[in-house]
Formats: structure tokens, C-alpha cells, sequence
């Protein structure tokens, strides 16, 4: 391939001798089956293993035991119904409703539910501490302050059976997800953020297909009120 | 049901008038306010006057390094090619963000500067000091010089105001930087002290970033979304140098 092209004037970026090729690391292309880190997709992966299986290598770089493979699922079936309450469902309604196409509102949303996800990892810094040495009193971001997580997690723990876990009574809900990816393996800020994106596209995608600009009259324009404060520029 | 109610100095729609920052926008604004005015007055909350409104326009013109191939509208034009607009230019704003072009960069250099101002004049030897302690706007890739930095520099002199107080401190620091230790400044150190010239609040300089990246991405997100090229879709595999694992059986096809 010959480039005949001559720049206006030359700088760094047509004068530096720059890689040809982009490096991939995880995923390979094949002309029979594709492979994630080694493992064939079709071949393999398809006839042994389950999507979230595939998911937990695509975040670790190997394949879930089977006990790890449970807690992974369950992690992230907890993790999945993210609700119309929630910014991130609501943003991808918002601009259903305003009659965005569905792949923009959809766009909109994930990138809000990713930012969730840092916000959520960053905030329980110090339980992925406690993770390392779950004897100790639970940290403070992970507790349940008002009590109103009480009942969710005890149909968690009821859920877990007698299996040896992280989830303790008094966590908030949000601390019981992060310590059922803990559970899994999962512990690293952002193979937890990766996970609560996927997991938690699930109840954006759905609140989303059901939404439409027929929804406009009924959407709820002043919740909660904003109150606009004139500034002072005297 | 209540819902406490959220305080907004933005902004309100009345049915005949409209309120921004703290102004009307048809009784006070119309007619009266630029394009650069009315970015920072939305960005800060200050309304610039027309001269000082200028030093905008001169950020924004200098900082038009819209070249594709640069990382950030790179980007740009990977999220656009399957035709939106909207997708490339928010793919730019987010892509990037707390990197080497995100905010991060420009709000660092802001408080390294207003914390360099905070310790009174200074020598070059007590500059020096300080700017081997851990200088925060500095480092160039691939080139001697930011070409940016050194246009606004003669630029912010032609309109005399190089001997403001910032950009004083800022020259001082790149004098002997360059000299000392062959360290370049990076353009947003420039724009730090421009804006801290312009008496914004240190808080609110780091959004300057996003007008940035919004006009040069814009004009690749609108170019990228009207191309739609299909190498930017999808690369042909061959260029891609492929370090993957090599095939390997899972622990299940091998029976455990």
C-alpha cells in the first residue's frame, strides 16, 4: 500500500516512527472460532461452561472453579436489578422518553452505571481492606445504618444456605454485593466495577425497552424540586 | 412522599424570561454577551468583560489541535464511526477523563499554581526547589515544546498581560524548569494561569477542559459520523498483532 499523501508541515506525529499494528492481549480472531484467553469459544467455552463462567474469565484471565462459579452468578443475579430509582436506569429513561433512540439511551445509561460502579468501589474502600481480614468489626461504609437492608439480606443469607461466606447481618445491600464478588475471587476495584457494569445493565436494559416518548406527560419532571437561587453579583 | 429539595444556582426557565447564573438571559445577556462569555459564565458562575473575554478566545483558538490522530479524537472518531455525532463527542469527553487530557491535568496544574502563589515571591533556587518536589503541568511527549504553550505565551504578551501575576509565577517555573531541568511545560500549566489570571475560582478551571475537548471533538465527531469509515469500525485482523494465550483446553474438556 502506497501512501502518497504529503502533510502541510511535518510535527511529532507524522515524523515519530509509530507501532503499525494494535496489540491485542485477550481476545483472538479466528476463521473457525475465536478464543478468550486461550480458551475457544465454540469448541470449549460454548459446550462446558455458562455465560457468567465466560464472564469471570473475561474479568480474571481463567476459568471459575465450581464453587467459585456459583458465588460469581449469584453475585451477579444480586447485582442485576438495577431500578428506575437508581441514576443510571433513569438517565437511559429519560432519554426514552424524550425519544432518543434506544442505543443512545442505552449509551447514556451504561456510561452512568459504570461511574456508579467506581462511586460504589471507591466508597467501600475499606471493606475490600476488611475482605483481607474479615475478623475485625465491619468497617463503616459497609454497615446498614437505618436498617432497612435488614430483610434483603437476610433472604441473601437464607440464599447462601450455611456456605462460608463475607456477607455478614448489618451490611447495607451494596456491601453484601461487593463481599458475594469477594466470595468469588472478585476483589480488585476494577474487575468490581467491570462486574457491576454487566450485572447492572440488566435492569437499565430493561426499564429502558419499556420505555417510550408516551411516557412524557407521566414522567415526573419536579422529583425531587429544584430550587434555583439567584447569585448574588451585587 | 417527600423529597428534600435541591438548591440550583444554574439556572431557571420562567414562561417569559430566562435566568443564568444569576442574570436574565433576554433582559441582560442577549445581544450583549459572547460565545466565550457565556461558556465561562456557565462553567464559574463570573461574567468576563469583553478584554478579558478576549483571553478565552485566544485558550480556544490555540488549543483548536483537532489532528485525528491524537489520542483524545482518535476516540472521537473510533465512537463516531457508525454514524453519531453524539456518541463521538461523549465518548471524548469521557474517554480520557482523570488521564494525561482529562481534567485531572488541568485542575492539578491550577492548584500547584495557586499553592506556588500562596508561598509569596519566590528566587529561581527556591523555584527550583520546588519544582523537583513534584511540579504539576509539566512534560511533553514526542516533541521538544508544546507549540500551544509557546503561541499563547507571545499571544498573552501581545495583549499585555504577561505581567499578571500568575503567569508571571508560571514563566518563572518554566524558566527554570527548562533550564534547570530540561523539563517542558505542557500547555494546561498556560491555561491554569490564564484562567487564575482571570480571577475564576481555582475550583472551577478544571471544566475549561471539557470546552476544549468539546470543540475539537465536535468537529471530528461531525467529520467521523459523516464518513463512517469502515477500517474504523473494524480493523482488518492483520493489523493486529496478536499476544493473546495461545489455545488452551479448559479444565472441564479435560474432565476436572
Amino acid at each position: 500500500m502506497t501512501d502518497a499523501w504529503t502533510p502541510p508541515s511535518h510535527g511529532a506525529l507524522d515524523e515519530t516512527a509509530w507501532p503499525e499494528r494494535l496489540v491485542a492481549k485477550a481476545v483472538s480472531r479466528g476463521d473457525s472460532d475465536d478464543r478468550l484467553h486461550g480458551y475457544a469459544l465454540l469448541g470449549d467455552l460454548a459446550r462446558h461452561y455458562s455465560f457468567s463462567d465466560v464472564l469471570f474469565s473475561g474479568l480474571t484471565g481463567e476459568l471459575p472453579d465450581r464453587a467459585a462459579s456459583r458465588r460469581f452468578a449469584l453475585a451477579l443475579l444480586a447485582s442485576a436489578p438495577t431500578s428506575v430509582a437508581e441514576a443510571p436506569t433513569h438517565v437511559a429513561l429519560l432519554g426514552r422518553i424524550a425519544g432518543g433512540a434506544f442505543s443512545a439511551a442505552l449509551g447514556a445509561g451504561l456510561l452512568s452505571l459504570a461511574d456508579q460502579a467506581r462511586s460504589k468501589t471507591e466508597h467501600h474502600a475499606a471493606l475490600v481492606a476488611w475482605f483481607a481480614d474479615p475478623s475485625g468489626e465491619l468497617p463503616a461504609c459497609a454497615c446498614d445504618a437505618t436498617g432497612a437492608d435488614r430483610a434483603w439480606i437476610a433472604s441473601l443469607q437464607a440464599t447462601l444456605g450455611g456456605e462460608a461466606t463475607l456477607v455478614r447481618a448489618g451490611m447495607s445491600r451494596d456491601a453484601a454485593k461487593l463481599a458475594l464478588f469477594a466470595d468469588a475471587g472478585i476483589r480488585e476495584p476494577e474487575r468490581v466495577q467491570a462486574a457491576l457494569t454487566v450485572a447492572g445493565s440488566l435492569g437499565v436494559i430493561a426499564e429502558a425497552l419499556l420505555a417510550g416518548p408516551s411516557g412524557l406527560g407521566a414522567y415526573p419532571v419536579t422529583l425531587p424540586p429544584f430550587h434555583y437561587i439567584e447569585p448574588d453579583h451585587s | 412522599m417527600t423529597v428534600d429539595p435541591i438548591e440550583t444556582r444554574v439556572a431557571h426557565t420562567g414562561g417569559d424570561e430566562l435566568r443564568f447564573r444569576g442574570y436574565r438571559v433576554f433582559g441582560q445577556l442577549l445581544g450583549e454577551t459572547s460565545a466565550a462569555q457565556i461558556l465561562i459564565l456557565g462553567m464559574t458562575g463570573t461574567l468576563l468583560d469583553r478584554d478579558a473575554a478576549l483571553v478565552v478566545d485566544d485558550i480556544l483558538v490555540a488549543m483548536s489541535s483537532a489532528d485525528p490522530r491524537l489520542w483524545p479524537f482518535k476516540v472521537t472518531r473510533l465512537a463516531s464511526a457508525h454514524g453519531s455525532v453524539a456518541a463521538g463527542v461523549a465518548a471524548t469527553l469521557l474517554a480520557g477523563e482523570g488521564g494525561m487530557y482529562g481534567s485531572n491535568r488541568l485542575a492539578s496544574a491550577t492548584s500547584w499554581l495557586t499553592g506556588l502563589a500562596d508561598r509569596g515571591p519566590l528566587d529561581d533556587a527556591a523555584m527550583l526547589a520546588i519544582v523537583r518536589e513534584g511540579a504539576q503541568g509539566f512534560g511533553v511527549l514526542y516533541r521538544a515544546r508544546d507549540e500551544r504553550f509557546v503561541a499563547l505565551a507571545a499571544q498573552i504578551a501581545k495583549r499585555g498581560r504577561h505581567e499578571l501575576r500568575y503567569w508571571r509565577l508560571c514563566m518563572q517555573a518554566v524558566r527554570v524548569a527548562r533550564s534547570e531541568l530540561q523539563l517542558e511545560a505542557h500547555v494546561y500549566l498556560g491555561l491554569a494561569a490564564l484562567c487564575l489570571d482571570l480571577r475564576l475560582a481555582p475550583q472551577t478551571v478544571a471544566a475549561l477542559s471539557f470546552i476544549l475537548l468539546f470543540h475539537d471533538g465536535l468537529a471530528n465527531a461531525t467529520e467521523g459520523a459523516d464518513q463512517q469509515p469502515p477500517v474504523l469500525r473494524e480493523l482488518p485482523w492483520s493489523a493486529v498483532d496478536d499476544r493473546s494465550m495461545p489455545l488452551r483446553q479448559s479444565p472441564h474438556a479435560r474432565g476436572q
